[in-house]
């Protein structure tokens, strides 16, 4: 919708969908393409410049920077994934209810989502991780209810200007049941509204992950994580600088060609 | 038909188009004609009334002349000359210059054009000068009509829709611009207060003098204020001429179409359908509150026989709508009683009254583009509920003059005399014995509307179902409906026959409506 995006906007559809489709492709089959194994040391080349060997380098301990990078979104993709689907389904689920149910229901998950809103999200995240340990699962569900609450407030708010549309007066007149209203009229319009904010979740989540790594309490080494390399490698940067802009680029690129998606909606 | 002024002769026109095109370019670079060649020459002091259907090109006509171009706008060729300039070609400070003391523009939504934390003299002061004197605004208001320093200090939310329009009216015209451009200066007002700001507007530029432009989508407004008219039609402006001329004796087809499609008091178009004794809506003593304390209908008594066509008119607010609302279960009833004709107690919450019932009241409501799921096809807005076989679906679409192709289609790849047609379908697949139509027409084009009706009148006179109109346009309920209730506050203050009631009306008020609606239809 912003319009210095409208006037490239010839050229920005193949960019973004170029660099998701690379992003995608490099995720999904980095562990069959022909790179050196992401955790083997070479201890007679650390922290070495590009070569042929290393094309981008070597860390620390001798890993190669190159393969680490293109293994390095797995992780925050699986969770981002699986928070983000967490917290979409579980926010239309809240929001939904609490407009149609009305009442004291609606006030109370009213309530409960106005909480989650005023929680400092990465505060609560550290504590998470570390009283329960950096296990994915617990992490992905913790991401996944915590960013529920904004989609709650926009499916609340949402459903109840459905509620009001004529369509779903006539529903109701055409004897429609309340399950059938809510499936047939209600989500697939919730939905239609939602999902850019579940899109833009999807890279704030993608971020939160990183951030965790970074500060030690996301992925553990010798896992590749982007969040992770940034943080393991910063006191090298000086002297193989790829080190820590390779993952950089990588984290930026998916996430402003994600919220280029976005944008073309 | 170029009128001068008596005072100033000038020979420059106030306005001139010459042989203007103007395409608009969306974001995948396809264009699409939206002005054709237009030429129109405006003389200071005269008065042209533009009409034309949605899409015709109109509003754009008249934006041009106020200067205001949007980016996805692309002027092919033609020169817009307004009181001598090239508005398109000036620099911001010329247009700014020129905007407001040689022309001024009075938008569309008067709910949007004001600025809602400013109060009318703030708004008067940005458009004025910071050193304009109390004595001068008060006066410039009582020129429109509202009298009275308390209007000053008002908000836009303390104003009605009318003084709204009004108070835009007096703020172009603080500057005594030679040229007054009005885009469907009436569309968001009663009937009533409508005409009431068409005669302040003639009057006022009967003193004042200045050339006036009024676009409308209604020939109602235009003949009451041009005495010229230029008709539209996709971009082109199709025929011109004095408006009694335009109006009686249209020359080119589309205008034909235009004025025999306007609904008109004494000229039926449909056939009384012959009354039975058997009713099939029974309303004692029916009142109903909405939102607190506010009885929408008060104490209300009426019948709708077996296969009745029944027109419900009055002013907003006037209760019609809730009163539909009522009879089918979408606002609960508050005392009284309301019964089908089987004697089933309607006053039953929706969820708790058998499908049988349901399926005998089906209502359509006011927005196009409300009508339907805009998530869903055709085909599954049409059979979710009703169930209908696609058979059933094809016949019901064509009752409503649609074909089987619309099955397929989303509602934003329809227009809205389509979507209205294809929630008429739905509401019949329910196979109805009451069809309660809220204002169905009101945001339709005047030929639209009249094709819609046209097929609503075939298809009540093979089903056989009653119908229920509410429409604020009492021409369109006088040419088709059997009965006539007329609502004010709630309350019932008459009903009976179309004739009787069009021809002899037993309350003041009902005539003054009347006296109105006759007013607006051709001179």
């Amino acid at each position: 919708m912003n319009s210095s995006l409208r006037l490239r906007s010839g050229q920005l559809p193949v960019v973004v969908f170029g660099t998701l489709g690379l992003h995608a492709l490099v995720a999904l089959l980095a562990p069959y393409l022909p790179l050196l194994p992401t955790d083997a040391q070479n201890s007679a080349a650390l922290l070495q410049p590009p070569s042929a060997a290393y094309w981008l380098g070597t860390d620390s301990l001798g890993r190669d920077v190159f393969s680490r990078v293109l293994h390095g979104g797995r992780p925050s993709l699986v969770i981002a994934f699986a928070a983000t689907g967490i917290s979409a389904v579980s926010g239309i689920f809240i929001g939904a209810l609490a407009a149609l149910a009305g009442g004291w229901i609606d006030e109370a998950l009213s309530r409960v989502v106005d909480f989650m809103l005023a929680l400092p999200t990465l505060i609560l995240l550290l504590l998470i991780s570390s009283f329960f340990g950096q296990d994915p699962v617990i992490l992905s569900l913790a991401l996944g209810f915590m960013y529920a609450a904004p989609i709650a407030r926009v499916a609340r708010s949402t459903t109840q200007a459905l509620l009001a549309r004529d369509f779903v007066r006539v529903a109701r007149l055409q004897g429609g049941s309340r399950l059938s209203i809510l499936t047939g009229e209600i989500l697939p319009n919730v939905w239609r509204v939602v999902f850019t904010e579940v899109t833009m979740q999807f890279t704030w989540i993608l971020l939160a992950f990183s951030s965790l790594s970074f500060l030690g309490l996301g992925a553990s080494p010798p896992t590749p994580e982007w969040g992770l390399m940034i943080a393991e490698s910063r006191s090298y940067m000086t002297l193989n600088p790829l080190l820590v802009i390779a993952p950089i680029l990588m984290l930026a690129t998916l996430v402003l060609a994600i919220q280029g998606l976005v944008d073309r909606e | 038909m170029s009128v001068n002024a008596d005072n100033v002769p000038d020979p420059t026109p106030v306005l001139e188009f010459s042989d203007v095109s103007v395409e608009v370019r969306n974001e995948r670079s396809r264009s699409r004609a939206i002005l054709d060649s237009i030429s129109l020459r405006i003389e200071h002091g005269e008065t042209v009334g533009i009409v034309g259907g949605s899409g015709s090109g109109k509003s754009t006509l008249l934006r041009l002349a106020a200067g205001v171009f949007s980016a996805d706008l692309v002027l092919v060729h033609g020169r817009v000359s307004t009181v001598g300039t090239d508005l398109l070609g000036a620099t911001l400070a010329e247009r700014e210059k020129i905007y407001g003391s040689v022309v001024a523009l009075v938008a569309q939504s008067i709910g949007e054009a004001l600025t809602p934390h400013l109060t009318v003299l703030s708004h008067f002061r940005d458009t004025v000068g910071r050193e304009v004197q109390n004595e001068q605004l008060l006066q410039s208001l009582a020129e429109v009509g509202l009298v009275g320093e308390k209007y000053l200090k008002r908000f836009p939310h303390q104003l009605s829709g009318g003084e709204r329009q009004r108070v835009l009216l007096a703020l172009a015209l603080a500057r005594s611009p030679q040229l007054l451009l009005l885009d469907e200066p009436t569309s968001a007002l009663d009937a009533g207060i409508g005409t009431a700001v068409l005669a302040t507007i003639k009057r006022v530029q009967q003193i004042r003098g200045f050339a006036l432009v009024c676009v409308s989508h209604d020939l109602g407004v235009v003949s009451q204020i041009a005495k010229r008219t230029a008709v539209m039609n996709a971009g082109r402006i199709v025929e011109t001429g004095a408006t009694a001329q335009v109006l009686q004796a249209p020359a080119h087809a589309y205008t034909k179409v235009l004025v025999s499609s306007i609904p008109k008091l004494d000229q039926r178009v449909r056939e009384s359908s012959s009354r039975k004794s058997e009713a099939v809506i029974v309303c004692r003593n029916l009142t109903v509150v909405r939102g607190g304390a506010t009885r929408a209908i008060e104490s209300l008594d009426f019948e709708v026989k077996k296969g009745e066509v029944v027109g419900i008119i009055g002013e907003s607010g006037s209760g019609k709508s809730s009163l539909l609302a009522a009879i089918c279960g979408l606002v609960p009833v508050t005392s009284g009683t309301l019964h089908s004709g089987d004697g089933y107690d309607l006053s039953t919450a929706l969820h708790l009254r058998p499908r049988r019932i349901l399926s005998s009241i089906q209502m359509v409501f006011q927005n196009p583009d409300d009508s339907l799921n805009p998530a869903r096809t055709v085909a599954q807005s049409l059979s979710r509920y009703t169930h209908a076989t696609n058979d059933q679906m094809c016949a019901g679409l064509r009752s409503v003059g649609l074909d089987e192709q619309f099955l397929s289609r989303r509602p934003r790849e329809m227009s809205g005399g389509e979507k209205q047609r294809a929630a008429i379908a739905r509401a019949l697949l329910s196979n109805p014995q009451i069809l309660l139509l809220d204002e169905v027409t009101s945001a339709l084009d005047v030929t639209v509307q009249a094709a819609v009706m046209k097929t609503l009148a075939e298809v009540q006179q093979t089903m056989e179902f009653a119908l229920v109109i509410v429409s604020h346009d009492i021409a369109l309920i006088a040419s088709f409906v059997d009965r006539i209730l007329v609502l004010r506050n709630g309350r019932l203050i008459e009903q009976g026959l179309v004739a009787n009631v069009i021809g002899s009306p037993a309350d003041s008020y009902t005539r003054s409506l009347i006296e109105i609606s006759a007013q607006r239809v051709l001179v």
